[in-house]
């Protein structure tokens, strides 16, 4: 069982509001801090809550994006930024002692490589989609992918700079203000 | 986990994602590059374009001559007498077509016969070049309908 602290109970709650704001929030395609913030949390509070938190945010957008409704996307949405809460509970372990520098590499080859399987992953859920409409498995997924790439090159590129040059201080703060 | 492995790991991360981006890049563009060499062959298309207005009226405007390079938005403004749309960073919104316009979970949704039967358009009208001899299909439906019906 997890046990929060008011203090980090407030700032898991503040968390989730500011991520669903932004997420909700008009904006370029593929441009997005949720991923961020996702992985962020799951450090400062461990992969559980990383995770749960990465869920529950993706489902709440499934119904309010302003890019519409996710519909039968929305699970693979949602697992795919569990993942990455997941993860950010993992890295925590092997964040400590580092050099800045370091950090700010493994930060940005981190977002690279997590947007990489978020992309993946949500590219599936829109090949299982083709599947239904009757199209047989290896066009579905390979039409899928490569329509897909043009989004999925601007989301990786984007959260690489993201997460390299915002997450160590980001989680610092988070981490001073109310880590586990 | 010693620093060298942990180098290792991220330089192997890091080149995972290069390669994989690197190959899908690639394919993006093997697959653009393909398909405008097919759609611009020919200066003059021939294109079919059905309109389904979801009342059961069904428009169909068969041996469309229009251009290459001709998206589906210009064809669909050349067919039809009014067409509304929206330009948006994701490509053009059609808000109503010869007055029909969106309303509540009903939009304007195209889609396109393949091989496999209807295959539900992938990007903006406007993102998408026609190619000569393709058949087109413009569908006032309920997207709240999953899955979304397909042209019968």
């Amino acid at each position: 069982m997890i046990t929060l602290t008011t203090r980090q109970l407030a700032l898991f709650t503040v968390l989730t509001a500011t991520c669903l704001g932004v997420q909700l929030s008009p904006r370029p395609p593929n441009i997005e801090f949720t991923s961020l913030i996702t992985f962020a949390t799951g450090v400062v509070f461990g992969s559980l809550m990383g995770g749960s938190f990465g869920a529950i945010v993706m489902f709440a957008n499934g119904f309010l994006s302003p890019w519409g409704v996710a519909g039968m996307i929305m699970p693979f949405q949602m697992a795919g930024m569990a993942i990455i809460g997941v993860a950010g509970g993992f890295y925590r372990r092997y964040k400590s002692g580092e050099s800045p520098g370091r950090l700010f590499v493994e930060a940005a080859i981190l977002g690279a490589f997590l947007t990489l399987t978020y992309d993946i992953i949500t590219n599936s859920g829109v090949a299982v989609l083709a599947l239904t409409s009757g199209i047989p498995i290896i066009p579905a997924f390979i039409t899928t992918f490569i329509t897909g790439m043009a989004f999925a090159i601007i989301h990786i590129i984007s959260n690489t700079i993201l997460f390299g040059f915002t997450f160590i201080p980001l989680s610092n703060v988070l981490q001073k203000f109310g880590g586990r | 986990m010693s620093v060298k492995k942990r180098t290792f790991v991220f330089v192997a991360l890091a080149l995972l994602v290069w390669s994989v981006v690197a190959t899908g890049f690639a394919g993006y563009y093997y697959s653009i590059y393909s398909d405008l060499l097919v759609k611009t062959r020919k200066p003059i298309i021939y294109v079919n374009i059905g309109i389904n207005y979801g009342n059961g009226t069904i428009e169909w405007f068969n041996g469309t001559e229009a251009r290459a390079g001709d998206t589906l938005l210009d064809i669909i403004i050349l067919v039809a007498t009014t067409v509304n749309y929206t330009a948006g960073p994701s490509g053009a919104f059609v808000n109503s077509i010869n007055g029909v316009s969106y309303s509540g979970s009903y939009y304007w949704m195209w889609w396109m016969w393949t091989t496999w039967g209807w295959f539900e358009g992938q990007v903006a009208s406007d993102k998408y070049m026609v190619g000569d001899g393709e058949t087109l299909y413009w569908y006032y439906e309920d997207t709240s309908i999953f899955p979304l019906p397909k042209p019968s």
